[in-house]
């Protein structure tokens, strides 16, 4: 299986061109700051900014937020593949990928609380959702970066 | 020629030969550190700077005023840290910058850009958002902005490839 993705046509691409690495991973670093900047906006609603945005923007928010993110699935799976055996044993990658989860778990929670209850975005287990987001993201962003360092897979 | 570049680079000098140079450099981990930083100020930057820009565009009419100010806030707080670990990079790895590399020039220019499109802004377009309209310049600074900060991104993530190359 990781043979088929390490052997195929686009791995030896990727592994062989110039320009494979850069520039998947300068999209995904925009991908990042939709999704994770987005995210910080969204999870403010619950932190001081409760009266600050209308329906309409964030229904917008949200959809560009997840656009975001699609954004770094896609260029993340293509970063991934042709070293999918190496990364899939190491540790930093492992614990981004922890913290990825957490952070789209807890940015569908509050998408589905604005869904549900547009109206109300004080209560305190929201709270506790839009910190975790917050937190996550940043998690997933250190963990990134440092994948470089301490695992030796990419400068 | 050298006298030349020697006129030219002598900020490089300077802060090459700085204490903040021995600072970045003194322990392994300071310089990923302030990546992680570099890269979490984008984001507290960039997530205020879309809400605005997406109003500008006309993807929503309603933003109050109010949040937009504090938005905009936000976003300078992302920019100061950004612009700390910055001259903490130029300081700790000068050459890599100052040798002509052509990924953070153009980075540099579309930064200047970016300066004098916030400006506009600043003096022409804050009353918008008690006027819910969505005029022309509207539109041209919010797409600036959200086109040349993307750019921005790519070319500062593109920096270490262009390294001695150029």
């Amino acid at each position: 299986m990781f043979e088929l993705l390490e052997k195929s046509a686009y791995a030896d691409w990727f592994l062989l061109s110039m320009w494979g690495f850069p520039t998947f991973i300068a999209i995904h670093s925009v991908g990042m700051a939709i999704a994770a900047g987005l995210g910080l906006v969204l999870s403010l609603r619950y932190f001081g900014f409760r009266d600050q945005f209308n329906h309409s923007v964030l229904q917008a928010l949200f959809r560009v937020a997840w656009i975001g993110f699609f954004i770094n699935l896609v260029t993340g799976l293509a970063l991934l593949a042709p070293r999918i055996s190496e990364y899939l044993f190491d540790p930093t990658f492992l614990v981004k990928m922890a913290f990825v989860l957490i952070a789209v778990f807890g940015m569908y929670v509050l998408h589905r609380d604005f869904r549900l209850f547009d109206r109300r975005p004080e209560k305190n287990t929201m709270r506790v959702f839009a910190a975790l987001t917050v937190t996550a993201w940043v998690g997933a962003i250190t963990t990134g970066r440092w994948i470089a360092y301490l695992s030796g897979l990419y400068g | 020629m050298i006298q030349k570049l020697d006129a030219d680079l002598s900020w490089a000098y300077f802060l090459n030969e700085s204490a903040l140079h021995d600072w970045v450099l003194n322990t392994w981990y300071i310089w990923p550190t302030l990546e992680t930083l570099h890269f979490i100020g984008l984001c507290i930057l960039m997530g205020p700077v879309l809400v605005v820009d997406l109003r500008l565009l006309g993807f929503y009419k309603e933003l109050k005023a109010s949040t937009a100010e504090r938005l905009v806030l936000i976003a300078l707080v992302g920019f100061a840290i950004n612009l700390a670990t910055g001259i903490c990079f130029l300081a700790g790895n000068t050459w890599k910058y100052a040798e002509g590399n052509l990924a953070f020039d153009i980075k540099l220019v579309l930064l200047l850009v970016l300066g004098v499109n916030a400006l506009v802004y600043r003096l022409k377009l804050e009353d918008i958002f008690q006027t819910k309209e969505v005029t022309n310049l509207s539109r041209l600074v919010g797409g600036i902005s959200l086109l040349l900060w993307c750019l921005v991104i790519v070319c500062g993530r593109m920096i270490t490839f262009f390294a001695g190359y150029s």
